[in-house]
């Protein structure tokens, strides 16, 4: 079965809370711009078990999944968030985004998953999608982040 | 609309998911993920039955489909002490087509183990009555692949125990000529044809008149899979395989519409609608009794579900063996649902 995993740290500069309120249902189409609508299909009290409706539109397509969060932890000095998917029925995506207090106004996030292929085509596809493209997804999406802070 | 290749390259994949009636998890979470890739919420109920909701055209009126994930399996019911397992049935399988299949033997701890299902007089060198013995469930036994030949070994070595699942293979071939040839066609064909037309109505490419539920049960084989309905169901059609045999008149190709079963009769209008419906399709379908058979609709109206109930489904040949269907089958199912759920 084709996979592709990452795991990328970066610090950012802002306090954490500023950065996790980034990872609200109403904000996080600023952490990834192609989530054109989130929608809350079930939440729960403690967020773990929650599930939303994404409409995920790119290069002209729009698709809708359900997006589960599978773990959620909120401390004053640490936020977990561990979210699983399929997409268009070819790939299983599970992530995980970590945010660790490093200073009063330093934020460590740690973006890390893996995305498998379902499927003959979904593994055809995952072979063919370079390792590089990927990769730029990944850290384009850490840079935005980083932007948005910058001093 | 309908998407043949796509229906049959899922349709083998859910075949090969082990899911003997009570061990379903995996293949409802396949399902679960498969339906919510599109954007279709779902939920779970406590038994174990996968319900994905789509909104209708009226939104006051909400209908269900049924299909079932659990399939025949067996269940281990004693350890003899040469080491083979002593077999109990999850459901009603034909026994003496079980004779020389492969099985995984999956613990309780998740390790699984392969195997063979075999009579009590395998070899037809040895023992006298190896071709006359009858196939029956105390007379198969399963040989574990492993080095072991007592009761001890298959405890301790391999932690195998009784009430653990054995499911047989499904042996799935599609043939060019659009047979599918499987064991569980019964109910994982209509599931498959359901899933589809799930995706066919988030493409646009069908447009419900009501709410729909597609409820996918679990426990359907040993006759409770939809006993519990949510109450907002005012009907509901179970899709499930149609008899083949004799006094049938539904072939491999058909579209089963069932007016009675062992149950009694379905609902009259339910049925007469469908017939309708049908012939408007000019679809290849057939209206039979089926003589020994109950369905989730069965089950939703002994469960005291207050709802109109019928039943329609892919003829398939050969139940609980060696079954076979056509994909024209899976295609005249898809028409009829398309025209139902459109009215």
């Amino acid at each position: 079965m084709a996979k592709i995993k990452w795991h990328k740290t970066v610090d950012i500069s802002a306090p954490i809370e500023d950065v996790f309120h980034l990872f609200n249902v109403e904000n996080f189409s600023q952490i990834k711009p192609e989530f054109k609508n989130i929608q809350i299909v079930h939440e729960t009290n403690d967020k773990t078990g929650s599930k939303y409706k994404v409409t995920h539109e790119e290069q002209g397509k729009t698709i809708e999944y359900i997006v589960h969060l599978d773990e959620f932890k909120n401390s004053e000095t640490s936020k977990m968030m561990r979210f699983s998917y399929t997409i268009s029925r070819f790939f299983e995506k599970d992530i995980q985004y970590i945010l660790l207090k490093k200073s009063q106004d330093e934020t460590t996030l740690i973006y890390s998953g893996e995305m498998l292929g379902k499927y003959v085509i979904g593994n055809i596809i995952l072979k063919l999608l370079s390792k590089s493209h990927h990769d730029k997804s990944i850290e384009a999406l850490l840079t935005r982040i980083q932007t948005m802070y910058k001093k | 609309m309908f998407n043949q290749e796509e229906t049959v390259e899922f349709l083998k994949e859910l075949l090969s998911i082990n899911s003997p009636t009570g061990y379903t998890k995996e293949v409802i979470d396949f399902l679960r993920k498969e339906i919510e890739a599109v954007g279709v919420e779902t939920t779970t109920t406590p038994k174990g039955n996968l319900i994905a909701y789509i909104e209708g055209e009226d939104t006051s009126v909400t209908r269900a489909l049924s299909g079932h994930v659990d399939t025949l399996g067996l269940m281990v019911r004693s350890i003899n002490s040469d080491g083979t397992l002593n077999l109990t049935k999850l459901g009603g399988p034909l026994t003496p087509t079980l004779d020389g299949e492969y099985c995984d033997i999956i613990t309780r701890n998740g390790d699984v183990y392969t195997g063979t299902i075999l009579s009590t007089s395998p070899s037809i060198h040895v023992f006298k009555d190896a071709s006359k013995k009858e196939r029956d469930i105390d007379n198969l036994v399963v040989k574990i692949d492993e080095r072991v030949s007592s009761k001890e070994d298959v405890d301790r070595k391999l932690n195998i125990q009784n009430g653990d699942i054995v499911a047989y293979d499904s042996k799935t071939v599609v043939t060019k000529s659009g047979f599918i040839k499987s064991r569980f066609l019964d109910d994982k064909a209509s599931v498959a044809v359901l899933v589809n037309l799930i995706k066919a109505i988030k493409a646009g490419n069908v447009t419900p008149k009501t709410n729909l539920q597609f409820i996918f049960t679990v426990y359907e084989e040993v006759g409770h899979g939809a006993a519990y309905l949510p109450e907002e169901v005012s009907e509901l059609l179970a899709v499930d395989m149609g008899c083949i045999g004799e006094d049938l008149d539904c072939t491999e190709f058909d579209v089963s519409i069932c007016a009675k079963d062992s149950s009694g009769p379905y609902d009259y209008d339910m049925v007469s609608n469908l017939i309708e419906y049908a012939k408007d399709e000019d679809l290849d379908y057939a209206v039979d009794i089926y003589p020994m058979y109950g369905s989730d609709a069965s089950a939703a109206l002994s469960g005291g579900a207050n709802i109109k109930a019928a039943l329609i489904g892919p003829g398939v040949a050969n139940s609980h063996g060696m079954e076979r269907t056509h994909i024209d089958a899976l295609l005249n199912t898809y028409k009829l649902l398309v025209k139902y759920i459109e009215n």
